[in-house]
């Protein structure tokens, strides 16, 4: 079964702090250019994904670009449901190849627009296009490419540059507000898809000393918004083989899209747990037959994505899942951030499973045992309560 | 004269548009009068100025029936679904029995979906706290009330003119009228919209309804239209005139909107039951067999085949409290699906396992069914849990369980392996019952994802992403969604008969039919009032072609059973050699797979279908191995 990835409803959105600001602009076509601006979570690639398919059923001649090869993929299975090509969304040096047929972007925008002036844009503008994570890419891309559209969409966050040589928020802004108007700036505020269990759970990785992760208001912000769910689920295992057999079941009752996480991409040559690497994960569920997609860095980007994805935490970052499985949470470097990243992908249920081996490279231990509903698979008789069933 | 009236000169008939225009019947030419001007103008001269408007209809009836009522002496943009032919007699019967009045209502086109996506038009105190602040309209001036206009406003920019039909009635109990305006106390359920004009600005009426593309608000094309140049020269536009209101809620009204979206939520989550199964069981239908015995309980009896009918299991009927149920685990259920409470939890399934335990005999079966649940394995407990020995509840509620989590696509995702996880149908749909009250009505889709297992042989036919909610097609929606209407808002009352009330809205669109191969699939197609109801069952012939089709070789030989079985009966088809073996002379032949399901398709291939089956099962079966 394929991965499915759904917009928010209207209700959904609605109940968001931002929410009738983010329909406005999912319908607002009055301005030549626009900038949304947020932190992750936020909402910004939502409301660029909600244009794009409308635009699209409009009939109207877009084009989506993108830094992440994983969100290409994700948004073209999202569109398919939709009816929109897949031609309509690509990476930023894939729809350049396709025009100009290289895939290498000259780093002055005389130079782009030189190629670009060969080609089929200059006869056939683009009603719009849209750019997700936006500071990334170089200021003279904006340059460019915005003559060969009417209007132009930018979402973008400084807190997530990770190119040394983009352009950031704000010398987006100054271009566009000087040379592409009338422009629109939007601002949204951060809007968490986690549950309150789970982001309880998650940040626990996170030293207390972080206040942004560890910031009271959010959890009450999760409790007013009614954004409850159930406890992440902790399995505790010292043989491989048990935490397998779990882990087939598991998966199998794993609903909707499901990610399951490792630290590393590659097996490591020696020193490896079974459950640090996606490419041993991704061969042990494949052979206990369910269909999956593999991805990381160094490997091809797959051209269909299933529902269950093997990935690592770090890519997987952007991304969320109805249930998220970490195979073996334990590791032996400290990854604060990457586990946190990791438990924050899951929208509904999260997975977690702790190898008693590695009492002295294990995160859980000091967590708030209220935080997490715990199976013990080494002698569940006694984790289990005394009832019934 | 006044405006509405009606005038015949040379054999045409004309309406007045405006109130300070009269007809002067004597005079020869110029015979229209504007206001206090001595001269008149001629027809063609007012017809331009859209003074008076030609009447093209084939009888008087036409003219001076219901729809005069309707307009207010509006020029028609009333985009009601064509009418019924019926005859003439029964066409004034119905007439004098609604009695329906369209109201007109400019608001935000985001109110405007929320409607749609909650099926109730609602004042604004009834919304989550906060959540209409920023809706630019009038409806905002008077938050305990719905505000609508005896004549149809000039909508600004961002909003859509919404025609809704009102009973007068309820006009009389439930509202107050100050000149044009009447402020309604009471929400409205969404089969009384009739209509939703766009206003000029908002350009091609068809891109505008493209650009509707939220996965939960249902979106019904047919009543779209673009509000007519003449409405804005309507120079009696009092929407500024309306006054802010009082705001308080009514608790009892509150009330009753959860029960509406909980009785509509059962109505719209077990519709496409029936599309569910179609791979495995070879039989599809648009609505499962218990939906239309359900709408009868709803709003009466309804016209249609009874053999259809099938009888109700009780708790599809208490999630309608349409009874009261005097079993205490089914009560226990219903309560379950009327939390508001964000997920079930363990302690509280638990509990209710435990009950459903001690109250059917304490069965091993039972225990381990519902061990299996709560240790995470629902895939093998929904097995066991559709034992016929098992009482239904307790598949229901492991379903209810499973897919609770409000804050995730448990509601999407429920579908997705749902063929492969259910066996029983009843209790299939039961469950669907059970989390449509327990969702809402609200928080669904208005459309499925994907259906995910469909036959093959239907596939083509069949829509890829059904309705969920209700789109205002058919006369029979609006009646199921009033009835709803009336048992949530009014409960101690009867059920009034509303087929009149909406008989106006009868759909006499005929569905277009596919021509469908009779020899694979068995037509039982039938009509519930105007909804056509298409059932297909795959014929023996059909599922041979389906299997064969899934069968994973190109080529059938006489190693296969089937192969040494249509060896003579296709001898002029099969390619085969004679080869020396052992000193014995061996026949080797073979034949496309695809040439045996071409012969079977063409009726040119005459096999006994049982035999057949049995022997293609047996094939399969080793192949697999």
């Amino acid at each position: 079964m394929a991965f499915e990835f759904h917009l928010p409803s209207l209700e959904e959105m609605r109940a968001t702090p931002a929410g009738m600001e983010m329909l406005r602009m999912i319908d607002d076509d009055n301005f030549r250019s626009a900038l949304i601006t947020g932190v992750p979570g936020s909402g910004k690639t939502t409301v660029s994904i909600y244009r794009l398919v409308r635009l699209y059923k409009q009939q109207a001649n877009i084009h989506f670009l993108t830094f992440q090869n994983m969100l290409v993929l994700v948004i073209r299975n999202l569109a398919k449901g939709l009816k929109v090509p897949d031609s309509c969304v690509s990476t930023v040096n894939n729809w350049y190849g396709q025009h100009t047929g290289t895939r290498i972007i000259p780093k002055t925008a005389e130079r782009i627009i030189a190629d670009l002036d060969l080609t089929s844009l200059v006869d056939c503008r683009l009603d719009e296009i849209l750019i997700d994570e936006g500071q990334d890419l170089p200021l003279c891309i904006f340059e460019a490419i915005l003559c060969y559209a009417n209007r132009c969409f930018v979402g973008a966050d400084n807190n997530q540059q990770v190119h040394d040589h983009g352009a950031g928020e704000a010398q987006i802004e100054k271009l566009l507000a000087n040379k592409y108007t009338p422009y629109k700036p939007f601002s949204l505020a951060q809007n968490f898809r986690n549950t309150y269990e789970t982001y309880r759970f998650a940040r626990q990785f996170i030293p207390e000393k972080n206040l942004v992760a560890w910031n009271s208001a959010i959890l009450e912000r999760l409790i007013q918004s009614n954004r409850r769910g159930p406890k992440t689920t902790v399995i505790t295992y010292k043989d491989v083989v048990d935490r397998n057999a779990h882990l087939r079941i598991t998966l199998d009752n794993a609903e909707g899209n499901v990610a399951i996480l490792c630290p590393l991409g590659p097996l490591p040559p020696f020193n490896h747990n079974s459950g640090d690497s996606v490419d041993e994960i991704y061969r042990l569920i494949t052979g206990m037959g369910f269909s999956a997609t593999i991805y990381r860095n160094g490997i091809d980007v797959p051209t269909v994505i299933e529902r269950y994805v093997v990935t690592t935490f770090i890519s997987a970052k952007g991304m969320e899942f109805d249930t998220v499985i970490i195979p073996r949470i334990n590791f032996w470097k400290m990854i604060f951030e990457e586990w946190y990243v990791a438990c924050t992908r899951a929208q509904g249920r999260l997975f977690v499973y702790r190898d008693k081996n590695n009492p002295q490279c294990d995160p859980i231990a000091r967590f708030d045992p209220d935080t997490y509903d715990s199976i013990s698979l080494e002698s569940r008789s006694q984790v289990e309560p005394e009832t019934l069933f | 004269m006044a405006s509405q009236q009606m005038f015949e000169r040379e054999g045409k008939k004309y309406i007045i548009l405006q109130s300070d225009v009269e007809y002067v019947k004597v005079n020869k030419s110029d015979c229209i009068r504007i206001g206090s001007q001595k001269k008149c103008i001629n027809i063609q001269k007012a017809l331009n100025q859209h003074k008076i408007k030609e009447v093209i209809a084939e009888n008087e009836d036409d003219l001076f029936g219901q729809k005069r009522e309707l307009f207010d002496g509006k020029d028609s943009e009333y985009s009601v679904v064509e009418e019924p032919i019926v005859d003439e007699a029964e066409r004034t019967r119905i007439r004098r029995a609604t009695n329906g009045i369209v109201y007109f209502m400019p608001v935000d086109q985001f109110r405007a979906q929320v409607y749609l996506v909650h099926g109730l038009i609602y004042p604004d105190i009834y919304d989550k706290p906060g959540l209409s602040k920023d809706f630019d309209d009038l409806q905002r001036n008077s938050p305990a009330e719905l505000i609508l206009f005896k004549k149809p406003q000039v909508p600004n920019n961002n909003q859509l003119l919404l025609k809704i039909l009102l009973h007068p009635d309820e006009i009389t109990a439930n509202a107050e009228q100050t000149g044009n305006v009447l402020y309604l106390s009471y929400p409205l359920p969404i089969s009384r919209l009739v209509g939703i004009d766009i206003p000029i600005s908002a350009g091609d009426l068809n891109r505008f309804i493209d650009g509707w593309v939220k996965p939960d608000v249902p979106v019904p094309r047919h009543l779209f239209s673009i509000i007519s140049d003449l409405l804005s020269t309507d120079s009696e536009n009092n929407a500024f005139s309306v006054k802010e209101r009082n705001s308080d809620q009514i608790s009892e009204v509150a009330e009753s909107i959860s029960k509406y979206d909980r009785y509509l939520g059962v109505m719209a989550f077990i519709r496409n039951a029936g599309r569910y199964f179609s791979q495995k069981t070879g039989h599809y239908t648009d609505y499962p067999a218990e939906y239309f015995s359900i709408c009868e309980r709803i709003v009466g009896q309804l016209d249609y085949d009874s053999s259809k009918c099938s009888t109700i299991h009780p708790l599809f009927l208490a999630f309608l409290d349409i009874v009261d149920q005097s079993v205490p685990i089914s009560i226990l259920i219903k309560n379950l699906t009327q939390s508001e409470e964000p997920y079930i939890d363990k302690n509280s399934a638990r509990a209710i396992a435990t009950e459903i335990y001690n109250k059917t005999g304490e069965k091993v079966i039972l225990a381990d069914a519902f061990k299996m649940l709560f240790n995470e394995d629902y895939r093998q407990a929904i097995h066991l849990l559709q034992k016929s020995d098992m009482p239904d509840e307790a598949a229901v509620l492991a379903a209810l369980f499973k897919y609770s989590n409000r804050q995730s696509n448990d509601h999407r995702t429920i579908k997705q392996r749902f063929h492969e996880d259910w066996y029983n149908s009843t209790r299939a749909s039961l469950s669907l019952a059970a989390l449509g009250a327990y969702y809402g009505y609200t928080a669904m889709d208005a459309r499925e994802t994907s259906l995910y297992s469909v036959n093959p042989l239907i596939s083509s036919i069949i829509e890829e992403r059904p309705a969920i909610k209700f789109h205002l097609e058919t006369s029979f929606e609006r009646q199921i969604i009033e009835g709803l209407y009336q048992r949530a808002f009014f409960p101690g009352e009867n059920i009034a008969d509303t087929s009149i009330f909406y008989n106006e809205f009868i759909s006499k669109l005929n569905p277009i039919l596919p021509v469908l191969p009779k020899l694979f699939i068995h037509d039982a197609s039938y009509k519930v009032i105007d909804l056509w109801v298409r059932q297909y069952n795959i014929t023996p012939i059909g599922r041979i072609i389906q299997r064969l089709m899934a069968w994973n070789r190109d080529t059938i030989d006489g190693h296969s059973e089937v192969g040494q079985y249509l060896f003579m009966k296709l001898f002029s088809y099969i390619d085969y050699e004679v080869i020396r073996k052992d000193g014995k002379q061996i026949v080797l032949y073979r034949i496309a797979k695809r040439k045996v399901i071409d012969l079977i398709k063409d009726n040119k291939l005459d096999i006994n279908v049982s035999a057949f089956e049995l022997l293609l099962e047996d094939d399969i079966k080793r192949s697999e191995q």
